[in-house]
């Protein structure tokens, strides 16, 4: 094997040890910056449709608000907002470089993406199932979790595997500004000295992860929708 | 006795201001089937919703049971002249069932979780819930399908996972949204069939809307037709079916009747119009059941009695009559014989231009 890659990637080989470090520098990016975004999104995500006009707990001035933060994060592409970013990241996690300065980053630029498709995955319920719970009494709580979410999780997952797929994207280019991972390591050792080897290597990588990512995702959603196909003993 | 006294309900659209309840009042005994009847945008879904207060009114009060009177100030609810928080408003959504045209249940849950949701954060513990959901299964006669997912059901028994969960917590009341609507007419009558059963097992009072007077006639002991936002006639089903006072509740009233079959039979055979008898429509009610009215009228008066359409209901357990015929004979005697029948309360109207109201 080793000397197989030697033979069809020899430029690769030679920068290994680096390949890996660059693809778990990625890895951590993507957990890290991944969970935070997805708790925030799902946050944020009920708030719009609870505070939304007809919500269960109406309140068009909190709605508003997050409303227009998202929508403003959502607009500033995710280059600019990386270098937006520097003085906040900087005040926080006291650098605005390598993995470590690119999670406030990434945080930003893809708890909005993932609000909207939160809100729209909840908004999917029917709104006579969300009638039933109040007319039995349910609290705000209650109706959150055993109706909305409850309900939502074939359609959570799903937008939860695309938010995944266009994290992986947002590491990439946060590599590009120095954060280090698979997207530094194509354009600072593939492109720019010119190994079309090791970019290849990194386009392939990419794929598999992605292809991975997508089949979980349908698997896991297929799965929490057919209910009816499976019983469970009480 | 819910007590529902001079409420307004407007909603504000984009479209103009809809006036969804305009001064309704209805006073509903314990243990009834209440019928609410009307078409859409009646304003009865707006009047079920304001019985739970899934809809505050903008003014007006209710009553329900022994509880303390609700009223309505600028659609806020006050109980006790303090405004009611969530934790009272669900406790009184808690004693009052509802169920729905489209089920509303929870998909990805079983028929069991699905009747236990209601119990679940009331206190009870796991076993008592597991032995109220199958009480509660036994009930609606879905003992066996206690596993399975409601993809799994027929619409009939969705409608009975409903019924059960909405019972889950004891209510005295069951409010019930067109519960039988989206249904086909076998389910529909075994629904119905529940439902007089539990009223009658359980004194549930059932507060029950719909457009179909067929359902009013078949398990309603008292019924309010509303009409853009009023109520515009209530009273006993047998009393709405007999003798309906404003046009729009003997519309329904026809559509409910074989004997609205008399435009039809109108339209295709004019042998009755313009021949030189009069049509006529006689209702016999409870009261005037027993007398051979009409042979006694045909003799007294010499005229002749052609039936062109018969039927007799059972309401409540009291047989309504209702005939359309051709009285034929001179004009004196014809207008003799239906003062004779009038005075022995035969309730007659005569067929003007053919047709029915």
């Amino acid at each position: 094997m080793d000397a197989f890659i030697k033979q069809i990637a020899p430029n690769l080989y030679s920068y290994r040890t680096r390949f890996w470090s660059s693809l778990s520098a990625t890895g951590e990016m993507f957990f890290k910056a991944g969970a935070i975004a997805f708790v925030l999104g799902l946050l944020f995500g009920i708030m719009l449709v609870v505070f939304r006009k007809g919500g269960i707990r109406q309140n068009m001035i909190i709605y508003q608000i997050t409303n227009f933060v998202i929508n403003v994060f959502r607009s500033i592409p995710f280059v600019i907002l990386l270098i937006f970013l520097i003085p906040l990241t900087r005040s926080i996690v006291g650098t605005a470089i390598g993995v470590k300065g690119a999670i406030i980053p990434l945080v930003f630029g893809c708890v909005p993406f993932y609000t909207r498709q939160v809100e729209v995955a909840l908004s999917s319920i029917n709104e006579g199932k969300i009638e039933a719970a109040r007319s039995m009494g349910s609290s705000t709580f209650g109706i959150i979790f055993r109706v909305y979410l409850h309900e939502a999780v074939p359609e959570l997952i799903r937008v939860t595997t695309v938010t995944a797929i266009s994290l992986i994207g947002l590491t990439t280019m946060a590599g590009a500004v120095g954060a280090g991972g698979i997207g530094s390591f194509a354009i600072n050792y593939g492109q720019n000295q010119n190994h079309q080897d090791i970019v290849d290597a990194c386009v392939l990588i990419l794929l598999i992860i992605v292809f991975i990512m997508q089949s979980l995702g349908n698997l896991l959603s297929r799965r929490a929708t057919n209910r009816g196909l499976i019983t469970i003993k009480h | 006795m819910i007590e529902i006294k001079n409420m307004n309900k407007t909603f504000h659209l984009k479209t103009g201001d809809v006036r969804a309840l305009e001064d309704v009042s209805v006073s509903i005994a314990d243990g009834t089937i209440y019928g609410v009847i009307g078409y859409s945008g009646a304003g009865k879904s707006t009047l079920v919703r304001c019985i739970n207060l899934l809809e505050v009114p903008d003014s007006g009060s209710l009553k329900i049971g022994s509880n303390e009177e609700i009223t309505m100030k600028d659609g806020i609810a006050m109980q006790g002249g303090k405004p009611m928080g969530e934790k009272q408003l669900n406790s009184l959504r808690r004693g009052i069932g509802m169920i729905f045209q489209h089920f509303n249940l929870l998909d990805r849950s079983t028929v069991f979780d699905n009747v236990a949701y209601p119990l679940k954060f009331t206190g009870m513990k796991k076993n008592q819930i597991a032995a109220r959901v199958r009480e509660l299964l036994e009930l609606v006669g879905l003992s066996d399908k206690i596993n399975v997912y409601p993809s799994q059901l027929s619409g009939g028994q969705k409608q009975r996972v409903a019924i059960a969960r909405a019972l889950a917590n004891n209510p005295a009341v069951l409010l019930s949204d067109e519960a039988t609507s989206a249904l086909d007419p076998e389910a529909t009558e075994a629904i119905l069939a529940l439902l007089k059963d539990l009223n009658r097992k359980l004194g549930l009072t059932i507060v029950l809307i719909t457009h179909e007077m067929a359902v009013i006639k078949s398990i309603c002991q008292r019924v309010a037709v509303m009409e853009n936002g009023r109520v515009v006639e209530e009273g006993e089903v047998y009393d709405v079916f007999a003798d309906p006072k404003t046009s729009i509740a003997a519309r329904f009233v026809a559509s409910a009747s074989p004997l609205s079959r008399i435009d039809k039979v109108l339209q295709e055979d004019s042998q009755f119009t313009g021949s030189h008898g009069k049509l006529v429509k006689l209702t016999f009610r409870k009261d005037c059941a027993g007398e051979p009215l009409i042979t006694m009228a045909a003799r007294k008066f010499n005229i002749n009695f052609n039936v062109v359409l018969a039927n007799v209901e059972i309401l409540q357990g009291a047989s309504l009559g209702g005939m359309i015929g051709l009285l034929e004979g001179t004009p004196e005697n014809i207008s003799a014989a239906i003062d004779y029948l009038t005075e022995n309360h035969v309730i007659t109207e005569e067929i003007a231009d053919g047709r029915l109201h």
